[in-house]
């Protein structure tokens, strides 16, 4: 009977121990390491193989939102139909993770944000990494039939970011945020 | 004897209990421990791979900057030159916000001790159909600028027609360098099968390497970064084997069409502007242009400071 209840006490003492910050669960801390790891390592590579700027500039110009967009104005089933969209997809929602992903950009001193996609509220134990893309007057539309450049889409009020620097080649600086967290 | 093993079940709960209630405060030690070595060391990490990559988007925007800039053919100098210098700073003023939103101050230095900004000239053919002759078509063999150095010439891309390529590099066209001693010599022809492809040569001609081939009716090469269509051509290696100040001329200009750019300090280096026309034509001309600009960086973060001088001049070699 001693014994049991010493036995008891043991097994008790190892149960209350499994869940700790160390654990393996979705909140796990080296689950998120390796997601921060890996999407800034995604938004390092597409900046660095230009497919981060064709994506935010993926507009389509009539319809006032990213080429192929919800109504809502945003992707919901994954990243945009750009390679740094099915980047996006291969990378975290084929992990089953989900992400939102933001773009933040300037008007005059402030700083506004549109969302690109947007799978939900993320979790507590969601990471957060974001990589800033330059625009320039001359860089053009990328979505299918566009045949004008930022600056004249943006003077005729057809793209989301204004001109921060008339007068100057530079056009806007823009930040792409990404959201992800564990499903 | 009933009461004897009565106190020992006791002391053996008691026991029992002490070892349980150790191990619960033993893991949860060892794992606070962890946990915080973990996030400690993850802030570290952070502000380090932060500064680097701040170093590295400055380098590459700014330089993106500069030749855009460039590439807007402004009429003088200083009208580039100051629109290079707004430029940087309304971009440093919009990062240092973004960056001040997490935690930490950065700064591009623009005073006029930190900041030096090195003239040159962009030289530049835009009508695609155009032979790579001299202004006055006069010439096919014809000399771009003398006196030129590795840190003097940047960004030297050329994109051709395949069609109205040489077949095979002998009588191709080609870029010769030559320092008096030495040369190099990159040939641009159509190999067939409709590729373009480069061939380089160190003995004036007299022998040809191919390096690298891409199959397309317009191919870039890119002499200086070495890429030919954006793919690495590691062959092709700028002024390889030549040791002292070089001329840059085109040979056979006759057997390519197409269009160029290269930018070139005319500080140090000279430009042959016999050559070329001094105003944007439909023939190869030549527009004042910002070669390079050093400044200070500063990153800041609660944990670090990290402050270093860049140079910013994209495509070197």
């Amino acid at each position: 009977m001693a014994a049991l209840l010493v036995v008891g006490g043991v097994i008790f003492a190892l149960g209350a121990t499994a869940v700790t910050p160390l654990s393996a669960s979705t909140s796990n801390q080296h689950i998120q390491n390796q997601q921060l790891a890996v999407a800034n390592d995604l938004l390092a590579t597409a900046e660095a193989n230009e497919t981060l700027r064709a994506t935010v500039v993926f507009w389509n110009q009539s319809q006032g939102r990213f080429h192929g967009a919800e109504e809502s104005g945003y992707y919901t089933t994954g990243g945009p139909p750009t390679s740094f969209g099915r980047a996006l997809n291969e990378t975290f929602r084929d992990q089953r993770v989900a992400f939102n992903v933001y773009v933040v950009y300037w008007q005059g001193t402030t700083r506004k944000q549109i969302p690109m996609t947007y799978m939900g509220a993320p979790s507590d134990n969601a990471i957060r990494a974001s990589r800033t893309v330059t625009l320039y007057d001359d860089t053009a539309l990328t979505a299918p039939g566009a045949t004008v450049n930022v600056s004249e889409a943006g003077n005729t009020g057809n793209f989301y970011a204004p001109d921060i620097a008339p007068g100057n080649e530079l056009y806007n600086i823009v930040e792409v945020r990404i959201t992800a967290w564990r499903m | 004897m009933a009461d004897v093993s009565r106190d020992r079940g006791q002391l053996i709960i008691l026991t029992g209990l002490i070892v349980a209630v150790t191990m619960v405060a033993l893991v949860l030690l060892l794992n606070t421990a962890i946990y915080t070595e973990n996030l400690a060391s993850r802030g570290a990490d952070q502000s380090g791979r932060e500064a680097m990559e701040y170093r590295t988007v400055v380098v590459d925007d700014v330089g993106e900057l500069i030749d855009e800039e460039n590439a807007r053919e402004h009429g003088s100098y200083t009208d580039v030159r100051t629109n290079v210098e707004d430029g940087i700073e309304v971009y440093d003023n919009l990062t240092a916000k973004s960056y001040a939103t997490g935690g930490t101050i950065t700064y591009v230095n623009q005073s006029a001790s930190a900041m030096t900004v090195t003239r040159g000239k962009l030289v530049r053919q835009t009508n695609s159909s155009r032979r790579f002759r001299n202004e006055s078509e006069a010439l096919n063999d014809w000399r771009l600028a003398s006196g030129v150095n590795d840190d003097e010439i940047r960004d030297f891309r050329l994109t051709v027609n395949q069609g109205d390529l040489n077949s095979g590099d002998s009588f191709a066209f080609n870029v010769r360098l030559d320092d008096g001693s030495n040369t190099w010599q990159a040939y641009v022809y159509d190999k067939g099968g409709s590729e373009v492809a480069v061939s380089i040569s160190l003995d004036g001609g007299a022998s040809t390497t191919e390096v690298c081939s891409v199959s397309a009716p317009e191919a870039t090469v890119d002499l200086t970064r070495g890429t030919i269509e954006g793919e690495p051509c590691p062959g092709l290696d700028w002024a390889e084997g030549l040791t002292s100040d070089y001329t840059v001329e085109y040979r056979h200009g006759e057997n390519a069409t197409g269009t160029f750019n290269v930018t070139i300090d005319d500080t140090e280096a000279s430009i042959e502007s016999s050559n070329l026309d001094s105003t944007p034509s439909s023939a190869v001309y030549v527009v004042p242009a910002v070669y390079s600009a050093s400044f200070n960086i500063v990153f800041e973060s609660p944990s670090l400071t990290y402050e270093t001088p860049v140079r910013v001049a994209p495509g070197e070699p």
